[in-house]
């Protein structure tokens, strides 16, 4: 049986002929009152922009907020069409006509407002107010801009906004407009989706092809913007600032990490830039320098550049063969003359004159090289390696942050590769065990490895921000922990030995004790062929309940001990100590 | 196949209209993106319509149930994770595009409304059967009502109607059964309401219907009536504004009738011949909001006047007549039922798409099949003109 498809025709005939029959109306009947309508249609639809959230430190210091400024608009349909408007305006905002032009070039068949300029000055917008005769399509609109009103150090945490590019409006899910600000990096990219608010709607009075200026129409309801949600650090404005003073725009990092959570206490990298320049759309001539600029000064060092650890990964070939049951905290080795011979090759101790015998506990306090080669020829790569692996060195940490980089831990696979297979001799291994070589690491997946050593084997996913709060409304933003496969007992040997690096006699790390706290340490002075060695130090305080985890790194700059324990030494006195915010500035 | 050219000629000049549309809408805010993926989603749908082609008749009526409830399990999971405007959930954001479970269930209630008949025989007054086919379509609407997407869910319960139609139940019985919802309608107005209820008497003494189904009906029109308050404010605030902009556009000049106004301007204005390609003055003004998507039919009346509004109409009109007439002659009763279902599907869809850009069926949030920007709505509409081609090419096999 086939039902019959004569009657579904029929309704479907007179469906689309109720259609057919209102077009006829609109568009043949009523025409001319239609075109008069269109004609006359003066009200434009324009958004307000909502300001994005406020970033906040963990006491509550704005660190990114939003300020009013004025922005000088133009209708780019009607301007462009206008050279001689074009040529007044470009001469008012003293730019080229081109570069008005290529503002507009996006939306050049718009009606809809877009800014030319923004946070333009007072003598900017009266000059506009009394040539407004000549500016028809030309309007001064009021929007908010980020603004960091406690400077510049925050900024590799924070990152920075900017207007969004063709691509972005295509790609990112969110309803994006040509001149819209969206975060470009850091954590303005990363919470982009909290921080930015709902844009509101109101009414522009404009007619179109006659010349008259738009003008805001006040008698319609607007559509109040939503400000975005407030973002809440777990850094400490006064610790950032501080590491922003000690590394003086020199290149490396300083890093400090809450132990107990994961939380960023600080963030530092060097060399840095004005963030103010993005926030109202930077030219291309600021940005063609921070891009050619020596330092690269763009790349966030603690979780963008990888370096080899140096001695500070003594720490992990001590652990590896403590846990591979290959020596116990005493296990004593050749003495130490300075100099190792492996097999027709010479590889010194950092100390020419030797450290004589010594125990692991004792290795890793005066960070004796030769101990270490001797224990490397024992444990093997394929353990160091794969116990590196399990610690979650040479991975990613995960951090709130977009760009981080893994670092590289090399396999037997990975060595075949660079020199060829079985090319390469044990002697390899003899550096990789000190750090150096072909092993490299970003700051950040140090810190949390060491943060996982105070904290007894549990390891937090580190997170910048704590939450997001609007009217009530929170998301917590909390990363996830999870426990290093390593034993308690070589936990408490690494701890002890670290505690020797800082507070023991001999200790590499003396320069970073405090009178006010007891901290656990290991320095580290990385070879490399661009200059003076890295000199690094990583520490967490205080040594029986730890809370704080820091890591200091400076490119170029000399030995560990000498150069960035002391740095470690001023950020702990300030954490632990009395210091104040005031202290701090008179620092800077 | 061959003899379906028309049909393919139809289709792919409708699409083509669409993404000259969604290109002269969007270049001013987006350059040639939009247009470009409009162009990708298009030749994936064809893609996806010529495997469908290839499937046998057999083989989808056998997993009509498991794409069913696929499609529930995915509307269900979308209420939860979904994504969508002013808090709704409608759809999935998987990054390079927007995954619209609500869509896919189109065709999936049209499956397995028709794999539900062809296993029956014919349909005649049985009651349960009846139950069965509101069942079937009333489960995933009632979760898309949930999203909320007023519109969608409205089309897919609609369904049911074509589809028992075509199962040869008897008309009467079916005005009887869509009683209920002209019942909401009649039920704000007393003189409405009397009219109908003298027509629903009517109806049940020149029918012969059983006592029990008659006292039936009338209990569920007069508890419309009675819970018509209930219902109304049980939609959400934007459905009662959007509703009330229909009746009375101009008392909301500015608000919800807003789009209603300014598209019909935009048509109105476009005249017999229209401004001519990309000339539209009012897509620009940005005043009609939506226009790549559902408000897509007010460009081309601005643009290409009445001679290319009534072109459009008349290509849908055209693909849906000739899908009907396939469905008359194909001998599969899966195959019937689905391209019974799939021509009314679009039928609908443009009739309150189109509808609602010329102010004569309320706003809601339907895409104008094939024409629309949208990944979810081109592949479900390709992918269901692909078995109604294979469905017609294969009718000579049995």
């Amino acid at each position: 049986m086939i039902a019959s498809t004569k009657v579904p025709v029929i309704i479907a005939a007179g469906l689309i002929g109720i259609l057919l029959a209102a077009l006829f109306r609109l568009q043949v009947v009523e025409y001319s009152r239609y075109r008069r309508l269109a004609e006359n249609n003066y009200v434009v639809q324009a958004s307000i922009k909502a300001p994005r959230g406020e970033i906040i430190d963990r006491n509550g210091f704005v660190i990114a907020g939003s300020r009013q400024s004025f922005s000088i608009c133009a209708v780019p349909r009607s301007l462009l069409a206008n050279d001689e408007e074009i040529r007044i305006l470009g001469g008012i905002l003293e730019v080229d006509e081109d570069f008005i032009r290529s503002r507009l070039k996006h939306t050049a068949l718009s009606y809809r407002p877009t800014a030319i300029i923004r946070d333009a000055d007072f003598a900017t917008l009266s000059l506009i107010e009394e040539l407004y005769v000549d500016l028809p399509d030309v309007l001064v609109v009021s929007e908010p801009v980020r603004s960091y009103p406690r400077g510049p150090h925050f900024n590799h945490m924070i990152g920075y906004v900017g207007e969004v590019t063709q691509n972005e409006i295509v790609s990112e899910s969110g309803d994006y407009h040509p001149g819209d600000f969206i975060g470009k990096a850091g954590v303005e990219r990363y919470y982009e989706e909290y921080l930015r608010g709902v844009d509101g709607m109101r009414y522009v009075q404009f007619s179109p092809g006659q010349g008259t200026r738009p003008i805001e129409v006040t008698y319609l309801p607007a559509d109040n913007p939503r400000p975005g949600m407030r973002l809440v650090l777990n850094a400490d404005d006064g610790l950032q600032l501080l590491a922003h003073s000690l590394l003086k725009n020199r290149r490396g990092c300083i890093l400090a990490l809450d132990v107990r959570t994961g939380g960023v206490l600080a963030m530092v990298s060097g060399p840095t830039f004005d963030p103010n320049l993005f926030a109202t759309g930077i030219s291309v001539s600021d940005w063609n320098d921070i891009l050619g600029s020596e330092g690269k000064p763009l790349i966030n060092r603690a979780i963008q550049s990888r370096y080899p650890p140096g001695s500070v990964y003594k720490l992990v070939t001590a652990g590896a063969a403590l846990e591979r049951g290959l020596v116990t905290r005493r296990t004593r080795f050749k003495a130490c003359t300075g100099s190792y011979r492996f097999g027709n090759r010479d590889f010194g101790c950092w100390k020419k004159t030797g450290h004589g015998t010594v125990g692991l506990v004792e290795a890793i306090e005066v960070s004796c090289d030769i101990y270490f080669y001797q224990l490397a020829e024992r444990l093997g790569l394929d353990n160091l390696s794969a116990l590196s692996n399990e610690w979650y060195l040479g991975e990613r940490t995960g951090i709130d942050l977009p760009g981080e980089i893994a670092g590289l831990i090399p396999s037997a696979e990975y060595l075949d590769g660079v020199y060829g297979k079985r090319k390469w001799t044990r002697g390899v291994m003899l550096n990789l065990s000190i750090g150096q070589g072909e092993l490299l690491i970003t700051p950040l997946e140090l810190l949390c490895f060491v943060s996982g050593l105070a904290n007894w084997g549990t390891y937090h996913e580190p997170r910048c921000a704590r939450m997001a709060e609007h009217d009530g409304r929170t998301h917590h933003f909390e990363g996830s922990a999870v426990e290093l496969t390593m034993s308690r007992s070589t936990i408490g040997i690494l701890r002890e030995a670290m505690r020797d690096v800082v507070q023991g006699d001999h200790g590499t790390g003396r320069s970073a004790r405090q009178p006010v706290i007891e901290a656990a340490g290991k320095t580290g002075s990385t070879q490399n062929p661009h200059g003076d060695d890295h000199a690094s130090f990583i520490c967490f305080a205080p040594c029986d309940d730890p809370e704080i985890a820091l890591f200091v790194l400076l490119e170029n700059a000399g030995h560990g001990g000498a150069v960035a324990a002391p740095l470690a030494g001023e950020m702990l006195s300030y954490y632990f100590g009395e210091g104040t915010l005031e202290e701090v500035a008179v620092i800077r | 196949m061959m003899q379906q050219k028309w049909l393919l000629a139809a289709l792919l000049a409708l699409a083509g209209l669409g993404i000259f549309a969604i290109y002269s809408s969007s270049s001013a805010d987006f350059g040639w993106s939009l247009a470009l993926r409009q162009v990708i989603w298009c030749v994936l749908g064809i893609a996806v319509a010529s495997v469908m082609m290839r499937v046998r008749i057999k083989t989808l009526s056998a997993f009509a149930p498991l794409l069913y409830a696929a499609a529930i399990l995915m509307l269900i999971v979308v209420l939860a994770a979904g994504r969508g405007p002013q808090g709704t959930r409608r759809w999935f954001d998987l990054g390079l595009f927007r995954f619209q479970p609500s869509e896919v269930a189109k065709i999936a209630v049209i499956l397995m409304l028709s794999r539900y008949l062809s296993d029956r025989g014919a349909i005649g007054d049985s009651l349960k059967s009846v139950l069965g086919v509101f069942a079937i379509a009333a489960i995933p609407a009632a979760l898309i009502l949930n999203e909320p997407d007023l519109g969608t869910a409205v089309v897919v319960g609609f369904l049911a109607f074509p589809l028992l139609y075509a199962a040869g139940l008897d008309s009467l019985l079916m005005l009887l059964l869509l009683s209920p919802l002209i019942a909401l309608i009649c039920a704000w107005e007393v003189v409405a309401w009397v009219v109908f209820v003298a027509l629903l008497v009517t109806i049940v003494v020149f029918g012969r219907f059983k006592t029990s189904l008659i006292a039936l009906v009338f209990g569920v029109n007069f508890l419309v009536y009675s819970l018509a308050p209930r219902l109304w404010n049980g939609l959400a605030p934007y459905q009662q504004a959007r509703v009330l902009a229909f009746l009375n556009p101009d008392n909301y000049k500015f608000t919800a009738g807003f789009q209603i106004i300014q598209s019909k301007i935009a048509i109105g204005s476009g005249g017999f011949s229209g401004k001519g390609p990309l000339e539209g003055t009012q897509k620009a003004l940005g005043l009609v909001p939506a226009q790549h998507t559902d408000f897509i039919f007010s460009l081309m009346g601005e643009e290409l006047g009445f001679v290319g509004g009534a072109g459009v109409l008349l290509l849908l009109l055209f693909i849906v007549y000739r899908i009907y007439r396939i469905a008359g002659t194909v001998r599969s009763r899966f195959a019937m039922y689905f391209c019974f279902g799939f021509a009314s599907l679009i039928l609908i869809q443009t009739f309150i798409n189109v509808g609602m850009t010329l102010g004569i069926t309320p706003v809601t949030g339907l895409p104008l099949p094939f024409v629309s920007y949208g990944g979810s709505q081109m592949i479900v509409f390709w992918g269901g003109m692909g078995i109604v081609l294979g469905s017609s090419a294969s009718r000579k096999e049995y």
